[in-house]
């Protein structure tokens, strides 16, 4: 699978984003990361130009109630609810209903083992072949547990 | 896939449709079949150079200057794949910086472990950015080896990136490498040696005939940008340098080929084992079906 891996917004720590890009990529996984600062817009943008069919965001602002709504709205405005999105980061669990209400499939906080996002990915293409909603705008209640 | 053939996803493009053309894009990469249509332009650079030499801060530069200028540019960012996952980690596009992502096209491209089967790749998207009218096309590929400067080849002119103080500018020009470019940007010329490091290339090639120009520059200051600028347009491509790079190519495809056989594991584990000789190996994968 194509996935971004991206940074948002005012946040300069990316040790996370890039050991999960290297994960994925043992995973056998083709990654793209943004680097860092990049805002909701850039992101869905440089999504559509790679072709990619998955971004994960990682967050340690603070700011993930804010930017990762806005990045899921953004991917729909753009006609672009089949794109599957995942957070990664430090995302308090009070924080986390809004953030799945508004499309993100999974959260991966702290602790997480490499091979989880990767079994992630593995039952969202297996949705997806089975025509199961799994996409950011394809509403249904499936989350990564 | 009716909806996504080629030609419709072309008129989407050709319209302004970004995820259009990146779909096209990946049906070309991935060798799908598709319409022809007509060139409509021709200006590609191939940009190869070690790792770390600034090769995507150069482009950053030199896209978002073109840019400003009301170019349109589309870069096709080449990395190589992991051996061992077939995955890849595609971060070029992390130093884009100063270019405004909204008038440019950048799209990483993984190498899929061969040199020869991407860049047949590479040229099919290449032929889709010409047919769409993009006005500038880059491809980036990282390192100096024959690898790197088949994919680079697909260009009608390649420029290499050097870094000062490098050893491997003497294992480049040992290797012949120096020769292949159109033209070599020695970047960093804000860091103390470089000047040296231009110098020592310049005198490197001193003997050999039409050789390529030497350029210093620096993608972090934004210093002999417009000078390089101006040279990259006036190339007109060595026939010597076109046949080395076309050979380049050729083999590398020719490589990609025989790699698919079907008798290649077997004739390569046995090498390995040595049950035969490495001669005897190629001759079971050449002249596999009794073929001559």
């Amino acid at each position: 699978m194509r996935i971004i891996i991206a940074k948002a917004g005012l946040d300069g720590h990316d040790r996370g984003a890039k050991i999960i890009a290297r994960a994925l990529r043992d995973g056998g996984h083709e990654v793209i990361y943004t680097g860092l600062r990049r805002t909701p817009e850039q992101i869905v943008s440089i999504t559509r130009d790679e072709d990619a069919s998955a971004i994960g965001i990682s967050t340690l602002s603070g700011a993930h109630s804010r930017l990762l709504p806005m990045i899921c709205k953004i991917l729909m405005d753009a006609d672009m609810g089949d794109i599957v999105v995942f957070a990664g980061g430090i995302i308090p669990d009070p924080d986390r209903d809004a953030i799945y209400s508004a499309g993100v499939r999974a959260i991966f906080g702290p602790g997480t083992s490499m091979s989880e996002p990767i079994r992630f990915l593995e039952e969202v293409q297996s949705r997806r072949e089975g025509g199961k909603p799994t996409g950011v705008g394809e509403g249904g209640e499936w989350r990564w547990q | 896939m009716a909806m996504n053939s080629s030609g419709t996803l072309f008129d989407s493009a050709i319209g302004g449709d970004r995820r259009a053309l990146a779909k096209l894009l990946t049906i070309a990469e991935e060798g799908g079949s598709m319409d022809p249509y007509d060139k409509k332009t021709s200006w590609i650079l191939g940009i190869t150079g070690p790792p770390g030499a600034g090769k995507s801060s150069l482009i950053d530069r030199l896209a978002s200057n073109w840019s400003e200028k009301g170019d349109s540019i589309a870069i096709l960012a080449v990395d190589p794949s992991s051996p061992v996952s077939g995955g890849a980690l595609l971060g070029d596009r992390a130093r884009m910086v100063f270019s405004d992502p909204s008038k440019i096209y950048f799209r990483s491209v993984s190498s899929r472990g061969s040199s020869g089967g991407i860049s047949n790749g590479v040229r099919r998207m290449v032929e889709v950015l010409q047919s769409l009218g993009w006005d500038r096309i880059l491809i980036e590929t990282v390192g100096a080896g024959q690898g790197e400067f088949a994919i680079a080849s697909v260009a009608d002119r390649v420029m290499l990136v050097e870094g000062p103080d490098r050893g491997d500018i003497i294992q480049a020009e040992k290797a012949g490498i120096l020769e292949i470019a159109d033209i070599i940007a020695c970047n960093k010329s804000d860091l103390p040696g470089s000047l040296e490091s231009a110098n020592s290339i310049k005198e490197g090639l001193s003997f050999s005939e039409g050789a390529p120009e030497v350029v210093s520059v620096s993608a972090l200051k934004g210093s002999g940008i417009d000078d390089l600028m101006e040279r990259l347009d006036q190339i007109t491509p060595n026939p010597d340098r076109l046949l080395m790079r076309s050979a380049i190519l050729l083999d590398s495809i020719l490589a990609d080929r025989m790699r698919r056989r079907p008798s290649y594991e077997g004739a390569m584990k046995a090498m390995a084992s040595r049950i035969i000789k490495p001669d005897e190996a190629a001759d079971m994968v050449e002249f596999e079906d009794g073929r001559v």
